[in-house]
């Protein structure tokens, strides 16, 4: 099971995914399907918590209903570090039976600059087509890299279940240009239930900000639930409510206002950045860090603090939100040489 | 005088100044073919006398936002940094101070990389009582003009400032007095006016000292009764 790291950006969305989808559930479900799906997206500051199901209506007669719950809940330790709980359940109903898995765990995040490091462990169960169950353990390694505007996401899963061992390498990359969000993924598979490489494509257009038109085809793996390699294209308009998604709103969408700066009776010095967005993790940079980012706190909705020593005099700075750099509207900066901005503090 | 100083020194350090800059770059994560491009510069600015903590600071930024900025870009903004110490160490020269610093060299540099004229370094230089009062001087001044004040007002604000003694914490709180006037709704030409007519900035920070009249005119307030 690869759980992907939270994403930033946003805090809860409602969407409906009404389209048409041409793939291979299982031999008796096969062909084009007309398809109507509903997904959750609901994200606080350390949690996350997915939730979807849809049913598929083949033209050849068949019936597809399907429903996934993912989730985890992290505590800090510190700012670059959480430790938590993951969960997963998912299952699908067609003609021929019923399937079915669950699967939870620890799991652990470290933040190191902008790249975030995932690692999951997983126990769980999985039913197939034909009833039978079987157990499920497990351990994933998941890396997400934001380079500009391409994020990767690189994992590693090891799988058993009773006798069978699988290891699966899986890479996505996920581009955004303006309203246009493109993701490429692939995958191999060494061990039981190997066979070709698979991989897709998605592309979603957010036509305005509640309707999105969306275009996917790939080719998935064999699982263990009884259904075997296959394809997929499918077509479709999702309509969202909520807050918008995080490829929607930029970062720097949600910060506002000048860094307040206090001298502290001790001497250091408290920085406190208006920021409404729902960021996982934001962090300032200047000199004063080598340009690396020092994390800083959510003291309460909407202001985040960091608490440094500095001395008295002007510094630039950057805040750094989902590994962009970016500065509030209309703060006073200068140019970096370097074809941005940095901001500049006045230290008391 | 002890801000001077300690500003000063704030000017030249940075976490780990006293490491050596490959350290830092490493510790930064830099790789070795990025260390080796930029400690060329770093060799370069050392070799001519001139302070390495600015392109210090420059190459470790360069490598946090190297998303975007390719090293080439980064080994050409070095060159600038370094030919702007230069123009800042003859300009402190020019001015009177024989054996420039390093605070007041980077200081220099800075502000001429934030938009002062090589006239504006010249004149505050020259108005400072002491080198360290100079750098500081330079410091605010870019920031002034950074904020949107106009260069030459940005200039005399803190010129005037110099010359009535105040000390580097008066000194450095212009730029937050001048956003508080700005949040006050006061339009900037208006402040810039003000401040060019010697009248400091609106509310009564900078300017000359109490009792000194703008222009030459006569005194507002005699000296001895109170501010202006």
């Amino acid at each position: 099971m690869v759980l992907a790291l939270p994403a930033t950006g946003a805090a809860q969305e409602y969407s409906l995914l009404l389209g048409g989808t041409h793939t291979r559930y299982a031999d008796s479900v096969s062909g084009s399907a007309g398809r109507a799906a509903g997904r959750l997206d609901m994200r606080g500051t350390f949690w996350s918590l997915r939730v979807e199901g849809g049913a598929a209506q083949f033209t050849a007669g068949g019936m597809a209903l399907n429903g996934s719950m993912s989730g985890m809940g992290l505590r800090p330790l510190g700012g670059r570090v959480g430790l938590g709980l993951a969960a997963a359940a998912a299952g699908l109903s067609v003609q021929q039976g019923h399937s079915g898995s669950v699967a939870a765990g620890p799991t652990m995040i470290v933040a190191l600059g902008r790249t975030a490091w995932q690692l999951t462990g997983t126990v769980g169960l999985i039913r197939d087509l034909g009833g039978t169950v079987w157990n499920l353990a497990g351990a994933s390694t998941v890396t997400r890299i934001p380079l500009g505007r391409v994020e990767f996401l690189a994992g590693v899963v090891g799988t058993r279940s009773d006798t069978l061992t699988w290891g699966d390498i899986t890479a996505r990359a996920t581009i955004r240009q303006g309203s246009v969000e493109l993701s490429a993924d692939m995958g191999l598979r060494a061990g039981d239930l190997a066979n070709d490489p698979w991989g897709g494509a998605r592309v979603a257009w957010q036509m305005v900000p509640s309707v999105a038109i969306e275009v996917a085809g790939g080719r998935y793996p064999r699982d263990l639930t009884g259904f075997g390699a296959g394809t997929y294209v499918e077509v479709g308009v999702r309509l969202r409510k909520g807050a918008t998604r995080a490829s929607a709103a930029t970062p720097d969408t949600y910060l506002r206002g000048p860094v307040r700066v206090e001298r502290m009776a001790d001497g250091r010095v408290r920085l406190r950045v208006p920021y409404r967005g729902d960021a996982d993790l934001l962090s300032i940079a200047g000199p004063f860090s080598d340009w690396q980012p020092v994390p800083m706190v959510r003291r309460r909705a909407g202001e985040w603090e960091a608490v440094l020593r500095l001395p008295s005099g002007v510094t630039e700075y950057v805040l750094v939100v989902a590994g962009r750099f970016v500065l509030p509207d209309g703060v006073v900066g200068v140019d970096d040489g370097l074809g941005g901005r940095a901001g500049l503090l006045w230290i008391p | 005088m002890m801000w001077h100083w300690l500003l000063a020194a704030a000017l030249l350090s940075g976490p780990m100044a006293a490491q050596d800059p490959a350290a830092r770059l490493r510790a930064a994560g830099a790789t070795p073919e990025y260390i080796q491009q930029v400690t060329a510069e770093f060799a370069e600015a050392a070799r001519d006398g001139l302070p390495v903590e600015p392109l210090v600071r420059k190459a470790l930024e360069g490598w946090a936002k190297r998303d975007r900025v390719p090293v080439e870009r980064v080994v050409t903004v070095l060159a600038q940094v370094r030919t702007r110490l230069t123009e800042g160490r003859e300009l402190a020269r020019g001015a009177g101070v024989s054996t420039p610093p390093d605070a007041l060299v980077t200081a220099a540099g800075e502000a001429l990389g934030r938009g002062l004229s090589t006239d504006d370094v010249r004149e505050l230089v020259r108005a400072a009582p002491t080198a360290p009062e100079a750098a500081t001087g330079l410091m605010v001044a870019a920031s002034l003009a950074a904020q949107g004040l106009e260069r030459a007002a940005a200039v005399r604000l803190v010129h005037d400032q110099m010359a009535s003694r105040a000390d580097g914490q008066s000194m450095l709180e212009l730029p937050s007095a001048l956003a508080d006037v700005l949040a006050r709704g006061v339009p900037m030409s208006d402040i810039a006016r003000q401040i060019l007519a010697g009248g400091g900035l609106p509310g009564g920070i900078g300017g000359p000292p109490p009792g000194v009249p703008p222009r030459g005119g006569p005194p507002i307030t005699p000296p001895g009764r109170g501010s202006r």
